[in-house]
């Protein structure tokens, strides 16, 4: 009987160590999503998606009536019209989606067990031009902007759902790099992206209020009121490397897609709303 | 017997010492641009070019190490170039701090990047 007790409590004492010592993706997710429930007890899992105007309600009234009006519709109309035209060899952009037909953002960023790398929409976007025989797009130049903004217009109402292949240690290095890059401080400022958007989310930086982590991916590429243009996932974060007054990264280098690679996971289940507009 | 033994040990804590050495020196060392240049502007152009360089170098290999951990600082470089500019302009004074400015952030980026790689794991949301 004493044998049987003390073999269950080493089974549960090996259990809670390896929960705690070995947490993967989906603990990790688990444990995002509960922090911002017990934290904003009052906001329904699927506001997140809306970034910061879940959380601040008079900026939310201004971003409604600027969504009355979207900034953001001529980067869909510009990307719509790139989306139809033909490469040389007569195929599109189409032929590289398969799904695009029902939206294909969500699944963005995406493992490829081929190359062993994370795939971001704007690298797939270029992996199809360079199968057809045409040049890479700049990362955060005018046409790539519109084309992912198009096709996360054409996505919206899906549900983020991001695969981190357990069976693939490539696949879990990538998730830890990135988890790695959120948690840790860095730049002149020493402050971590969880510093700002898990820890301090809600509160006041200057006269406006920081987001919330969960459902940053969402709504990516925006319009940018303060710069009158469109601005990728890359291009925040590199902004924010800047406010903490850290050397940015390069757009689409391993240090940011892996970082977006996490955060996507982590909004799993929150619909695609881009492209968005914010000040 | 007791002698012997004495003999032994004095002689095992020379040798360790002796391998620990260049250990010991490393992390003793601390680059010279880390302390504030003590000339003064009245010092002869040539051989404040000369510390100059030399300092400059120490910052700029510290820079490309922080920036190699992926934890460089936003005008750690930028420092360094305008170091550059007063230097060329005679200004020694100036450009000596802006070296010794740049070489403390490198040197704090490169101790942030250290303690980082294992501090963030307690941070995780659990």
């Amino acid at each position: 009987m004493i044998k049987a007790i003390i073999t269950g409590l080493i089974f549960l004492f090996t259990l809670v160590v390896y929960q705690t010592t070995f947490a993967g993706p989906p603990e990790d997710r688990r444990a995002f999503v509960a922090y911002y429930e017990s934290r904003f007890p009052d906001i329904p899992f699927a506001e997140y998606a809306n970034g910061i105007y879940a959380i601040d309600r008079d900026a939310r009234d201004q971003w409604l009536e600027i969504e009355e009006f979207p900034p953001y519709e001529f980067a869909i109309e510009q990307g719509a019209d790139l989306w139809q035209e033909k490469f040389p060899d007569g195929k599109g952009y189409s032929d590289c989606f398969k799904d695009s037909a029902n939206g294909v953002r969500q699944a963005y960023p995406k493992f490829d067990p081929q190359t062993g790398e994370v795939i971001t929409l704007e690298r797939a976007i270029n992996l199809c031009r360079n199968e057809h025989g045409q040049k890479n797009l700049e990362f955060g130049n005018e046409q790539m902007l519109a084309l992912s903004a198009f096709m996360a217009f054409e996505s919206r109402g899906n549900s983020i759902n991001i695969e981190v292949p357990g069976d693939d240690p490539r696949a879990l290095a990538a998730y830890e790099q990135g988890k790695q890059f959120y948690y840790s401080k860095r730049g002149q400022l020493n402050l971590s992206c969880a510093d700002c958007h898990v820890v301090s989310a809600g509160q006041y930086v200057r006269a406006d209020h920081l987001s919330a982590g969960l459902g940053h991916p969402t709504h990516f590429p925006v319009y940018r009121s303060k710069f009158g243009s469109m601005l990728s996932l890359h291009q925040r974060f590199e902004g924010c490397i800047r406010d903490v007054r850290a050397k940015p990264f390069e757009l689409q280098s391993k240090e940011y897609t892996t970082l977006e690679y996490f955060l996507t996971y982590m909004s799993n289940g929150l619909e695609v709303n881009g492209p968005g507009a914010r000040k | 017997m007791s002698l012997s033994r004495n003999k032994f040990i004095v002689r095992f804590v020379f040798s360790a010492l002796m391998v620990m050495q260049p250990v010991l020196a490393v992390s003793s060392e601390e680059p010279e641009c880390l302390s504030p240049w003590s000339g003064s502007s009245d010092d002869s152009s040539e051989t404040s070019s000369q510390y100059f360089e030399q300092r400059f170098a120490e910052a700029e290999q510290l820079r490309q190490l922080a920036a190699k951990a992926g934890a460089e600082w936003l005008k750690t470089e930028e420092l360094l170039l305008n170091s550059k500019e007063q230097a060329g302009n005679g200004n020694w004074s100036t450009a000596f701090q802006l070296i010794h400015k740049a070489c403390k952030q490198a040197d704090s980026a490169l101790q942030q990047a250290e303690y980082e790689s294992k501090a963030w794991k307690h941070r995780v949301v659990d």
